[in-house]
């Protein structure tokens, strides 16, 4: 999956507007982003059924991108879904007076294994930028200059905030240990 | 320090070092044990985050999104501004004639006929279905803000289009009242 989101977002093509109405654009959107996509919202948010609405919300803006005729590629796909996780993210602040105890969350059937389960509360323990900039660049493989226009940054911040990240996550590694 | 600090992002992209930096990296790292266990956190750091690649969306996820975008299309399909935007001009004409006859029932009649047209949408929404009979969409599924953001601006699109032929006839008017 990695390889394939990388792929295409190096080539910088934009899906294809295949049919009146964008279904198999929509189609392939689903095939080749929705694991990638709501494991990032999962990392991000920490909470499966907000990472759920967020995907769900996502999608159906892409849709409705593809119906006007538009094109959506990886960089905009990712874009809406960490703007809509932010929404998210700042609603569950206001609703909530403490922070939730995410990094202790039962496991369900989002982990294939008790390893992927482990690295999911290790990140959880880290900022949402450094959770965020870690799987856009080690897991989904894009590279700094695509996470810079996700992110609206420049890409020498990418490349510093990930060099960054990777001693957060082993100090936060450790401390679980 | 700064200089540790740039080989040290260089190792965490190395797929983006150019040949000569990557010469730069694999002599410095030949001389500098930090950054060489800088290398091997990264590189630990890396197969422990790949486990995330096999993160499972929810398994009613899809199911959810595909009858999502057929309700979405439907009344997307059925109410869009833009299918809707040609009938402006005649719509406005058409209350004009009846303001000239009837006053402000013509405006009272315009607005009834845009919701008369999302009353049609909403009802016929239960009867769209797939060729088992069912139900693409019910009531409860149905983008409510989509659908009110609609109709909200064929309501602009009305009241400007009234807007600009009342200017233009009122210009028109004032001319006509001028050359006389």
């Amino acid at each position: 999956m990695a390889d394939i989101v990388t792929d295409w977002a190096a080539s910088g093509q934009a899906l294809p507007y295949e049919d009146e109405t964008g279904r198999d654009a929509f189609a392939e959107l689903l095939n080749r982003y929705e694991h990638s996509l709501c494991g990032f919202l999962i990392v991000l948010l920490g909470d499966r059924d907000g990472a759920k609405d967020c995907l769900q919300d996502t999608f159906l803006r892409a849709y409705e991108h593809l119906q006007r005729g538009k094109s959506v590629n990886a960089q905009w796909l990712y874009k809406v879904a960490r703007n809509r996780a932010i929404d998210e993210m700042r609603h569950k602040q206001r609703v909530r007076a403490e922070p939730h105890p995410m990094d202790e969350a039962a496991p369900d059937e989002s982990y294939a294994s008790e390893g992927t389960l482990a690295v999911h509360r290790t990140l959880l323990q880290l900022s949402s930028d450094d959770r965020e900039i870690l799987y856009l660049a080690e897991v989904d493989g894009f590279t700094s200059l695509e996470i810079a226009a996700m992110l609206g940054i420049r890409a020498g911040a990418v490349r510093m905030r990930l060099s960054r990240a990777h001693v957060r996550f082993r100090q936060a590694h450790g401390e679980r240990r | 320090m700064i200089r540790h600090e740039r080989f040290q992002m260089m190792l965490v992209w190395p797929r983006e070092l150019s040949p000569r930096e990557r010469l730069q990296l694999e002599r410095h790292l030949a001389a500098c044990p930090d950054c060489r266990e800088t290398e091997v956190m990264v590189a630990e750091n890396r197969d422990q985050l790949r486990a995330l690649t096999r993160l499972r969306p929810p398994q009613d996820i899809r199911g959810a999104l595909l009858e999502a975008s057929d309700a979405s299309h439907d009344v997307v399909s059925l109410y869009a501004p833009i299918a809707f935007a040609f009938l402006i001009i005649p719509i406005t004409l058409i209350a004009l004639g009846l303001m000239a006859a009837y006053g402000w029932v013509a405006v009272v009649g315009v607005l009834s006929l845009l919701l008369a047209f999302a009353g049609a949408t909403v009802l016929h929404s239960e009867r769209v279905g797939g060729g088992d009979g069912t139900p693409t969409m019910s009531r409860d599924t149905l983008p409510w803000r989509e659908l009110g953001r609609n109709i909200a601006l064929d309501a602009a699109g009305v009241a400007a289009g009234c807007v600009v032929i009342a200017l233009l006839l009122l210009v028109l008017a004032v001319v006509s009242g001028g050359l006389r």
